[in-house]
């Protein structure tokens, strides 16, 4: 799947596996291979705990290529070759033959020199334990060969000169190792080592099992159908530290549980609503009793995390069950979700009112909310917030629409009639002044102190999420405006922001004011595909899915490298840079998979 | 007492608000002048830039017609009082999650500092900061508030807030600052300010009084005259110094430059404490944190904990509270559990930390704790003298506390391994003249210098009257001024355990003195603490058990 001579390298994409937190990727100056662990979430920019990966034959460094795929990763030279193979059991396991693989501490800025490494020690039986502090704990066990460490410790600075650990053949020429992790403390006296062969082959299967999660993709996209799911079931980390349950990372290098993206992917999988419907489920059991909030991301190392993402959940929801029915929502599921559900929509009712007097209800503030940070709509540098706060913004309410609407439907799943007609009640209502109060003719507006925000932000157009609840004639002006050439859409997709807009900015770290990128996608196409505009829809989403197939599953896309409106050159960094432009990303593969598995294909039956 | 604010903030018992002056005596660029400050650890940054610390949270400026006012300040643990030509300002805490703030004559100009992610507002509560995961609530009771906060399109984030209070038609203003989050459970308000000021006073002298009730009666004289106001320090940073904890009580490294509660300071902290069912408490919840073989991390945060091991100064720590008969007091319940404690985290470096004999190792250097000390001549892994004196003491006081427990079994099987240890101790690792370290992986001998070397004079009386004499000579070379304060301090004990009470006067008053002037970090003298940051809670307990001896 990726490789030296591969279409895609690993400089953007990493080598992972399902339930295991060791990563590989392609430096992007030097080329070498490098080695990392996403528990202690620390992001590849800055840190400290990144190993240099060589391979040497008679002491001497040589070149080599590589290739990988879900089973292993491959590096060869002309003397012999290194492989990797990883495990859901904390353990990444190494063999090679008739070179020796040299793992060495490399950081991500050389003056942390050896830093991170707090200790290494000699165990019995030719193992070796390495201590990071903060970032956890390596133990190399030789099962063929031996590993030898160099870890000369520097007096005068008070830590290691260096730390480098060889993987060394034996007589026969080959040699072959396992790396446990552990944050707390290693505990490997009942660990069992199957054979090399046994784990790639239990990798590959863990993989084909995933693709079952997503529905077909349609004709032309099943290779980038199996990269995007690639993309996922290697991002996907299992219950352990502080995940309760499997949850799928962003990125590596950024590796959160991030709240609203798990309903991103849990929408998608189609394949098997069930576990779509406990995906989507997640954050819940991270909820806060007291106060109903989900909190904006769950990370290996735990803890308590501020800020808030949007609530998702009812949209994804609502889309499986378009989508494949209601099998999975039992009664009993109905009645474990629905306190939980309205939790959620309480924190966001009264925490994020807009605090206006609802006319039929005096002395009560209506359902409108309003944000106090741009972080609580996802869309942090979206020019509808260019007036500042509070902020009510239409793409909020949107979702807060199905979100009740959803309760209405969990509330009805287990019996409570009264209180799933209070629920769409409130949802119809909020629907209507969603309507009639933010969609000026145009497009939906962003209003601070009562007065529409003047952008040009493709998030204008994010109510289209609410699909057939929407008149006619709002929904064809969206699909109007959307497939406009040259407006938002471009040759790869939809720009976040206007080609016409003086503010559409695309350049090194930017998100959302003017690239090209994957959720707006998603968003924006299932809400024209379910309210009826399906081929639009579906020529949004071939504009996007087309340039991935060629550019890899990232998350945004400077879409020119000038702007329309000036024809000013656009500043445009090209090497890894802290942005969501460079990664591959699982955010992006869960859209990607919607459209191509969903959009695309409902265009074609039409 | 008066409190100076350059270098320790005025704050409470449990309370995360703090209040102290910044001189930038770090070159830092900061603003001089009084600053609000949270003792909040980030909570999180995830991406983009850091979170704001404690430090610099808010500049305090007493203005009038929107002008700034100079002010001199007084400042005690009961309050802190601003003076102006035009008006005063104070300020007390009311409970642990409420400041209070009054003024008379002026305003108030608040210059805040957000970290990444993190808002200003203003809301029909007043204005709410989130930060660290909470929210830091400014309420007027009195006059008004107002906010100058944007958002930065393309910075991604929100200007510094500048809050401003203007007071009341009478001149008044009265604030009250919440330490809260989303829930908003705020705590009911005292009557007055000057309500809160003597609350606090009072905890504070209660707390004070039963140091100097413990130095009277036990050494029949009071704390060290000539370092009286020091000690009120010490005693002031020990009583502030203790946070909320993840529903314990211990005292982070120091709540203005390291929220990180280290596991081997907590054993200092609980030296000096009076109470012994209170000390036992800081004890167990320390112990609390091990590690379910049986380690206990170096530090633990909100977020993380840093797990590796350090020694198990607690063993001191307890033997002293037997050797003074503190234990005596103690619950059978509570003692159980301090014995099931420290069965799992002694047995962990008996388990963990030897080969086939029972010489117990340093596999690592910061192990030690001072990973710099010249303790590792021989490399790691590292059979320490430091190492194996708290063996000692540690199966010593499992031994006796399984006897208080009527466990006679498990009594004599840790008096025995006791004394295996000091045989290890006085037999393997001393030459004659000063202990060495043994590497067990090869052999190799070295001999062990610093001052962990000096750390079994704890032990005392239980070493020969010739090793003491040539630790106690050896101790004579630390030149104590410059010494990292928790280590001296256990030296120093250790000079008085083992008979040298002129010995351990002199550098005691020499360690004291040098404190006294610089503050309690371990660069003093070298390089200044950072503002605010100059006395610590367990150093200060340190110290304050020293006063208590000599």
């Amino acid at each position: 799947m990726f490789g030296t001579c591969e279409k895609f390298n690993l400089q953007r994409a990493t080598f992972a596996r399902s339930a295991c937190a060791f990563y590989i990727f392609e430096d992007y100056y030097d080329h070498l291979l490098r080695l990392s662990n996403y528990k202690p979430s620390a992001m590849v920019m800055s840190s400290p705990f990144l190993f240099r990966l060589k391979l040497l034959s008679e002491g001497v460094e040589v070149p080599y290529t590589y290739f990988s795929d879900a089973g292993s990763l491959k590096m060869t030279s002309d003397k012999g070759f290194a492989q990797f193979a990883l495990s859901d059991q904390d353990q990444m396991r190494i063999r090679g033959k008739g070179v020796t693989l040299r793992i060495e501490l490399c950081p991500a800025i050389p003056e942390m020199g050896a830093s991170a490494c707090h200790g290494v020690r000699p165990l019995k039986n030719g193992a070796w334990e390495a201590v990071f502090g903060t970032y956890g704990k390596f133990l190399f066990k030789p099962l063929k060969g031996a590993v030898s460490a160099d870890c000369p410790w520097d007096e005068d600075k008070g830590g290691y000169a260096r730390v480098v650990f060889d993987l060394i053949t034996d007589d026969s020429g080959e040699f072959e190792t396992a790396v446990h992790d552990n944050m707390v403390e290693f505990d490997v006296d009942g660990a069992v080592y199957p054979p090399f062969d046994a784990l790639v082959k239990a990798s590959l299967d863990s993989y084909e099992a995933f693709k079952k999660n997503y529905a077909a993709p349609a004709k032309g996209y099943e290779e980038l159908f199996d990269y995007a799911v690639y993309q996922v079931w290697s991002h996907r980390a299992k219950a352990d530290g502080g995940y309760k349950e499997p949850g799928i990372l962003f990125q590596c290098s950024i590796a959160g549980v991030f709240s609203w993206q798990q309903s991103y992917h849990g929408m998608t999988m189609l394949g098997n609503p069930r576990e779509g419907w406990r995906q989507i489920c997640t954050l819940f059991l991270y909820q806060d009793e007291r106060t109903g909030r989900l909190p904006s991301f769950i990370s290996y190392v735990g803890g308590a995390n501020p800020g808030i993402q949007p609530p998702f959940q009812g949209f994804a929801l609502d889309a499986l069950l378009r989508l494949k029915g209601d099998d999975f929502l039992t009664p009993e599921e109905c009645a474990r979700m629905y306190p939980k559900f309205v939790k959620w929509a309480e924190y966001w009712l009264t925490r994020r009112s807009a605090g206006r007097e609802d006319p039929d209800n005096p002395g009560h503030f209506d359902d409108v909310t309003a944000i106090n940070n741009p972080n609580d709509s996802g869309w942090d540098d979206a020019t509808n917030f260019k007036d500042g706060f509070p902020a009510q913004n239409p793409d909020i309410m949107a979702f807060m629409v199905i979100l009740m609407e959803t309760i209405a439907r969990l509330a009805r799943g287990c019996g409570r009639t009264d209180e799933a007609d209070s629920w769409k009640a409130r949802a119809d209502k909020l629907l209507r002044t969603v309507v009639t109060e933010f969609w000026d003719g145009e497009k939906f507006v962003t209003k601070v102190n009562g007065k529409p925000v003047d952008s040009m932000s493709v998030i204008c157009y994010q109510p289209i999420l609410l699909g057939d609840r929407l008149p006619k004639h709002i929904v064809d002006k969206v699909a109007e405006t959307l497939t406009k050439e040259g407006h938002f859409l471009t040759e790869i997709g939809l720009a976040t922001e206007s080609l016409r807009s003086p503010l559409c900015d695309y350049s090194a770290n930017t998100f959302i004011a003017g690239r090209v990128v994957a959720p707006p996608h998603m968003c924006l196409t299932t809400g024209l595909y379910f309210a009826g505009k399906k081929k639009e829809a579906a020529k949004i989403a071939r504009r996007w899915c087309d340039n991935v197939k060629e550019k890899g599953v990232i998350l945004g896309f400077a879409p020119y490298d000038h702007y329309k409106l000036t024809g000013e050159k656009a500043n445009i960094t090209h090497g890894p840079v802290a942005s969501d432009g460079w990664s591959w990303s699982s955010w992006a593969a869960a859209c990607t998979l919607m459209m191509i598995t969903v959009i695309i294909p409902g265009a074609e039956q039409v | 007492m008066q409190l100076d604010l350059k270098k320790i903030p005025f704050t409470g018992r449990l309370s995360r608000h703090m209040l102290y002056e910044e001189t930038d005596n770090h070159g830092a660029g900061w603003a001089k002048g009084l600053y609000l400050a949270l003792a909040a650890d980030g909570g999180g940054s995830f991406i983009g830039g850091p979170m704001a610390g404690p430090k610099g949270f808010a500049l305090v400026t007493p203005v009038s017609g929107g002008e700034p006012l100079a002010y001199t300040y007084a400042a005690s643990p009961a309050s802190v009082d601003l003076k102006t030509d035009k008006g005063a300002v104070r300020f007390v805490l009311d409970g642990d999650k409420v400041l209070r703030a009054a003024g008379s004559g002026v305003g108030l100009r608040l210059d805040g500092r957000l970290g990444f992610g993190s808002t200003a507002i203003i809301t029909a509560r007043g204005v709410e900061v989130t930060m660290a995961g909470g929210i830091y609530l400014i309420a007027a009771r009195k006059g008004s508030l107002a906010l100058d906060c944007h958002w930065e399109l393309k910075a991604l984030r929100s200007t510094d807030p500048i809050i401003t209070v203007e007071p009341d038609e009478t001149g008044q203003f009265e604030l009250a600052i919440y330490d809260t989050d989303e829930a908003y459970e705020l705590p009911p308000l005292s009557e007055s300010l000057d309500d809160c000021a003597e609350a606090s006073e009072a905890d504070f002298k209660a707390f004070a009084r039963s140091f100097v009730k413990e130095t009277d009666a036990g050494g029949g004289q009071p704390l060290l005259s000539a370092y009286r106001e020091f000690f009120d320090v010490c005693v002031y940073a020990l009583w502030a110094g203790f946070q909320s904890f993840k529903g314990k009580e211990l005292a982070p490294a120091n709540k203005m430059s390291d929220l990180n509660v280290y596991s081997m300071e907590q054993a200092v902290t609980a030296l000096p404490i009076p109470d012994a069912d209170w000390a036992v408490d800081i004890l167990l919840d320390t112990l609390s944190f091990a590690t379910p073989q049986g380690m206990v991390p170096a530090w633990f945060a909100q977020r993380q904990n840093l797990n590796e091991a350090v020694p198990p100064v607690y063993a001191y720590t307890v033997s002293r509270l037997i050797d003074g008969g503190g234990l005596d007091a103690v619950s059978a319940e509570k003692l159980s559990a301090l014995y099931e404690a420290m069965f799992k985290t002694v047995n962990w470096w008996l388990t963990k930390r030897t080969g086939d004999k029972p010489l117990v190792y340093y596999a690592y250097r910061h192990e030690c704790g001072w990973p710099r000390e010249k303790i590792f001549g021989a490399g790691t892994p590292s059979v320490s003298p430091d190492l194996a004196a708290y063996m000692v003491l540690a199966a010593d006081a499992l031994s006796k506390i399984a006897s208080k427990l009527g466990k006679d079994g498990a009594a004599a099987s840790w008096g025995q391994i006791s004394r295996e240890q000091l045989n290890i101790l006085t037999d393997a690792l001393w030459d004659g003249d000063g202990f060495n370290c043994l590497n067990p992986l090869t052999g190799q001998k070295a001999r062990a210098e610093g001052m962990l070397s000096l750390i079994p004079l704890l032990l005392g009386r239980r070493l020969p009257d010739q090793m003491i004499d040539a630790l106690a000579l050896q101790a004579a070379g630390i030149a104590w001024s410059e010494a990292p304060v928790i280590p001296a301090t256990l030296i120093i004990l250790g000079l008085v355990a083992s008979g040298k009470t002129d010995e351990a006067k002199a550098a005691a008053k020499a360690l004291i003195g040098s404190c006294a002037g610089s503050g309690t970090g371990d660069t003093r003298g070298k390089t200044a603490a950072p503002a605010g940051a100059f006395f610590s809670p367990a150093p200060c307990a340190g110290l304050l058990t020293l006063g208590g001896l000599i």
